[in-house]
């Protein structure tokens, strides 16, 4: 039994082999379709190297799948459809974030990548969203992906940068400041244009800013311009490949936020940046402005530059020519801080060198463009005209007739002052008169308001005119170049409108602005022209008042005639009475005292003038229009009463020497002669003071004297002798008188008391020694004469408010000059007194009681008691 | 000299354990790698029958059909064969007892050849050691597969014709 049992359980053993197989095939099928794994899909945009069931997804270079299958979207012929086995065990880390990426060999200016590839053939490398088992099962889990082309990157920030040529790899550096923070991404051809990607790392992201300028650096920068000269070798990485290179304003803000999620080529900038072809053309604006130039073949050179004011204001970065109509358009890049002047009115001109520029960096620029703004407001255009030659704005558009032959040519400019203002655009020949076409700016052209004339600039400028003599030497650049000058002058002018005469020289037109102002016009006949000539000054008072214009002949009446202008305001100087007379240079001085007056008329003193003397209004007021131009003879003859004072001596009188009364010059001295051995002084007295000359009136002559002490009769020290009337009324008139032997002190027409004191002796005491009374100088010594009984005698002048003082019992007593000294009192005197230490003085001693005393009254003049 | 009733008995039980073991082995051997050979870096594994598909898809119909003949045709002939002569057996099918005869000769001669796959992958395991660039190495099927050969044998081994006589 128990071996049947034990051979039965042998046999029935055997099926344990079957259940072992079971199991171990069935652990072996588990494992296999373990390792089949999940199916993921994944969309490529490029399949290239991809091979079905040969292309392995790696994870860090381990085996995770396989592809499966390579087809094409129905849909999108764009876009490969991969069909991809992952192992189970990854499946978990196929969620959302998690990414594929095509591995291919790739070599970069920066890096070399995905070397193993070249053997090994293009694969998928996975990369799960995140590691974390905690945030994997929140993430949502996915099974189709997109695809990326090659590593995306998850730290940078990516750019687009739109170019005008391509000639950068994918790869390329980009640097700040020659520091390598990114490349360059993806090249792509956007129609005409080249648009690259570029990568930056998001540490240096928020480099790169609204205003930054990305431009291509070469490996070799050479940099010619006048004057230096610059060589300038990149680094050798950029050496091989070129690259990119940016800077940023700091004012400006970050281009974008850092983005976290950052899918392919999600770039930050919508538009993108323009990529400049070197450094300092990011000083460019984009914008590209069309200048349009007519006439073409008339430029022959190259236009490369815009200048504004000497500055780079713009380049011309392309030009075309259009044969037909003989047309060049030249596509030009203002500079950034120009470009903004568009918003105003611009002009753009071809500027040649010329004299008035002619420097070394004129010639070095050449015929360049000119560019200029005026401050008005204007759309922004995109087509400027390109003009021959400055455009002149706003100008006005004037024209110059000039009789004479002004030898002015186009270009030549007009001066106000050193200003200049305007210039010749034309020239043209009309009736024998030359009509120049000028242009005035219009910020000047207020001043054809005053309407002015025009003249001919010269270098030199020298006019000896009634103003003096005057030279003006022009700036050398006006000397050069010559030009018109502009006068104000509110002449009427009979020329058509806008039409302004123009003269060759500026003292034409002086004399043309001085003949158009409002004044009296009229002719003075004279006999002779001696002395006379034209632009000669009539004076009034020593005023200049107007001049002589023209001289002319009348033959018939064998006169001259000399045609006359007075200004406006002196019309009413003239009237019928009026009197003319030409003064000869020396005799203008016929009051030295008004010498101040005609200093600035020294040339008249030289030259001789016509003066004018007014006479008498009479009752009709209008002035003639003729006058006699008389002779000085003549004009004294009927302007002043001769009279004739016989002296001893001349005392220094001369020819014009003054005759003054009160202190008023009255007349003056027309010559001396001597007959029979005394001098004969011919006077002549201003006919309004002819009552002067009476038979009373008696004549001093006023010396000139200097003394140790004082300075006697100042006015004659400066004026030389002059003669002093002492009028006295009288109904005799009289012409011939003697010069009366003491002359009276100035206090002879004041009011006051007049006493006489006798003395013995007159010691110091002289004519103008002070009478004081307790320091206070009361009066004067008139004068000092002998009386009969040969005493000295005294006439002492008290003055008016003092009359009071001197009564009958008033003792005077001598002041000595030596007593000033000790009487310290005396010297608190004013300077009046001082002169009394040399003339000595008298003194009031005591008022004394008793009645007022009568003029000449006589005292008794006392010793000073010691 | 007929088998006694134990002796047959075991005969038949090991008989058909061995053929179902080989059945069962037969799956793993067939949809496991039977060789994973690399080229260049780049692994492939190959069943049996992709190895087939692979030559007759390429053009070798010959290898391609003498690996399907080695590799899969013999292995299910030998099985379907045993079966065949198990159920000879169990039914008692008396005129078929010739024919069973034979198909067990037939079996018998052709166990030895049925290795060759086993052969093959061997063979190139060890010659084809390249490294990186080339390297053939034995799959998780070569196992499953040898031991459906080895049980085909063990089953054909223990079959006994005296079977159709008792």
């Amino acid at each position: 039994m128990k071996s049947v049992i034990v051979k039965r359980s042998t046999i029935y053993l055997v099926w344990v082999i079957p259940i072992i197989a079971i199991i171990v095939s069935g652990i072996m099928l588990f494992n296999e379709y373990a390792k089949m794994g999940e199916t993921v899909v994944i969309i490529f945009k490029d399949a290239q190297g991809f091979k079905q069931d040969e292309t392995p997804i790696k994870y860090k270079g381990i085996h995770i799948g396989m592809v499966k299958d390579i087809e094409v979207d129905p849909k999108d012929l764009n876009k490969f459809v991969i069909t991809a086995k992952i192992k189970k065990s990854f499946s978990k880390y196929l969620t959302e974030g998690a990414r594929f990426w095509k591995v291919s060999p790739k070599l970069k200016p920066t890096e070399f990548t995905g070397l193993s590839t070249l053997f090994s053939g293009t694969y998928i490398e996975f990369s799960p969203a995140t590691n974390d088992p905690e945030k994997l099962s929140k993430l949502k889990k996915k099974r189709k992906f997109n695809g990326f082309q090659e590593e995306p990157k998850t730290n940078v920030t990516y750019f687009k940068l739109i170019s005008e040529d391509g000639s950068l790899i994918e790869g390329a550096p980009v640097l700040f400041k020659n520091f390598l923070v990114g490349n360059i991404t993806k090249r792509s051809l956007k129609g005409k244009k080249v648009e690259y990607v570029i990568s930056i790392d998001n540490r240096f992201a928020n480099l790169v800013k609204v205003n930054s300028n990305f431009w291509k650096i070469s490996p070799v920068d050479i940099k010619a311009s006048f004057p230096d000269f610059q060589l300038k070798v990149n680094n050798t990485l950029n050496f091989f490949f070129g690259g990119i290179q940016f800077d940023s304003p700091d004012n400006s803000p970050s281009v974008c936020s850092l983005n976290k999620n950052s899918k392919e080529f999600q770039v930050c900038n919508g538009k993108g940046f323009y990529l400049f072809p070197s450094k300092s053309d990011t000083e460019f604006s984009l914008k590209t402005i069309k200048l349009v130039l007519k006439n073409a073949h008339k430029i022959q050179s190259s236009l490369k530059i815009v200048y504004y004011k000497g500055e780079v204001a713009g380049k011309v970065v392309n030009a075309e020519y259009d044969v037909e109509t003989d047309t060049k358009y030249l596509y030009v890049r203002m500079k950034k801080k120009y470009s903004e002047f568009l918003a105003y009115k611009c002009l753009f001109w071809i500027q040649k060198p010329s004299l008035e520029n002619l420097n070394i960096p004129s010639i070095i620029k050449g015929t360049h463009i000119e560019f200029a703004f005026y401050n008005e407001k204007s759309e922004p255009k995109d087509t400027y005209i390109l003009h021959h030659s400055k455009p002149f704005g706003k100008v006005v558009r004037i024209k110059l007739k000039s009789e004479h032959s002004a030898g002015l040519s186009a270009g030549d400019y007009i001066f106000y002052g050193k200003t200049i203002i305007g210039e010749i655009t034309s020239v043209s020949l009309k009736e024998n008169s030359e009509y120049y076409s000028a242009v005035l700016y219009s910020e000047y052209a207020s001043l054809l308001k005053g309407k002015p004339v025009f003249y001919k600039k010269s270098g030199f400028e020298g006019s000896l005119s009634s103003e003096g003599l005057t030279l003006k030497v022009s700036p050398l650049k006006q000397l050069l170049l010559g030009g018109v000058g502009l006068l104000k002058c509110e002449c009427k002018n009979s020329l058509e409108k806008n039409t302004y005469p123009l003269f060759k020289s500026r003292r034409d037109a002086e004399r043309y602005i001085y003949l158009n102002k409002d004044g009296a016009k009229f002719i003075l006949y004279a006999e002779t022209l001696k002395g006379i000539y034209e632009g000669m000054g009539i004076y009034y008072n020593g005023m200049k008042i107007g001049k002589v214009y023209r001289v002319d002949f009348d033959r018939e009446k064998n006169i001259f005639k000399l045609y006359s202008f007075v200004e406006k305001r002196f019309k009413p100087l003239l009237n019928q009475n009026s009197l003319f007379y030409k003064a000869s240079g020396i005799d203008v001085k016929i009051g030295l005292d008004a010498v101040e007056v005609k200093t600035e008329n020294l040339i008249s003193l030289l030259k001789g003038a016509i003066i004018l003397k007014t006479g008498k209004k009479s009752s009709s007021s209008n002035p003639l229009k003729e006058y006699k131009l008389l002779s000085e003879s003549e004009f004294q003859a009927k302007n002043f009463v001769k009279a004739v004072l016989i002296s001893d001596y001349a005392y220094g009188l001369k020819k014009s020497s003054q005759v003054r009364y009160r202190g008023v010059i009255v007349g003056k001295v027309s010559g001396l002669d001597i007959e029979n051995e005394k001098v004969k002084i011919h006077l002549l007295i201003d006919k309004k003071y002819s009552y002067l000359l009476t038979s009373s009136t008696k004549f001093y002559i006023e010396k000139e004297k200097f003394s140790a002490g004082e300075i006697k009769n100042a006015s004659a020290s400066i004026f030389g002798s002059f003669i002093k009337i002492a009028y006295f009324p009288s109904d005799k008139k009289k012409s011939e008188f003697v010069v009366a032997g003491v002359n009276p002190s100035d206090t002879v027409y004041l009011k006051g008391l007049r006493i006489i004191l006798l003395t013995d002796d007159a010691e110091t005491l002289q004519k103008g020694s002070p009478i004081v009374f307790k320091g206070v100088e009361i009066g004067q010594i008139e004068s000092i004469s002998l009386s009969e009984e040969k005493r000295v005698k005294i006439v002492c002048f008290i003055k008016e408010k003092f009359r009071d003082l001197i009564t009958e019992n008033s003792v005077f007593e001598k002041i000595k000059p030596l007593s000033f000294k000790v009487g310290f009192v005396y010297a608190k005197m004013d300077f009046k007194s001082l002169s009394a230490m040399v003339k000595g003085g008298i003194s009031l001693v005591s008022v004394g009681k008793g009645k007022g005393v009568n003029d000449f009254y006589t005292f008794e003049l006392k010793e000073e008691k010691k | 000299m007929n088998l006694s009733e134990e002796k047959k008995k075991k005969i038949v039980f090991k008989s058909w354990a061995y053929t179902i073991t080989a059945l069962i082995f037969f799956f793993p051997a067939n949809f496991l790698p039977m060789m994973v050979t690399g080229e260049m870096g780049k692994a492939e594994e190959n069943t049996i029958f992709s190895g087939v598909v692979y030559f007759f898809v390429h053009g070798d119909y010959f290898v391609a059909s003498v690996i399907f003949i080695a590799s899969i045709l013999i292995p299910i002939v030998k099985i379907v064969g045993i079966v065949f002569l198990l159920l000879i057996y169990h039914f008692k099918v008396e005129e078929k007892r010739l024919l069973g005869i034979n198909i067990y000769h037939i079996l018998h001669f052709i166990g030895k050849w049925s290795m060759l796959d086993v052969f093959v992958v061997a063979l190139m395991s060890s010659l084809v050691q390249f490294g990186f660039v080339a390297f053939a190495k034995p799959g998780p099927a070569i196992i499953p597969f040898a031991l459906v050969v080895i049980f085909t044998i063990l089953a054909t081994k223990n079959f006994d014709t005296k079977l159709f006589w008792s």
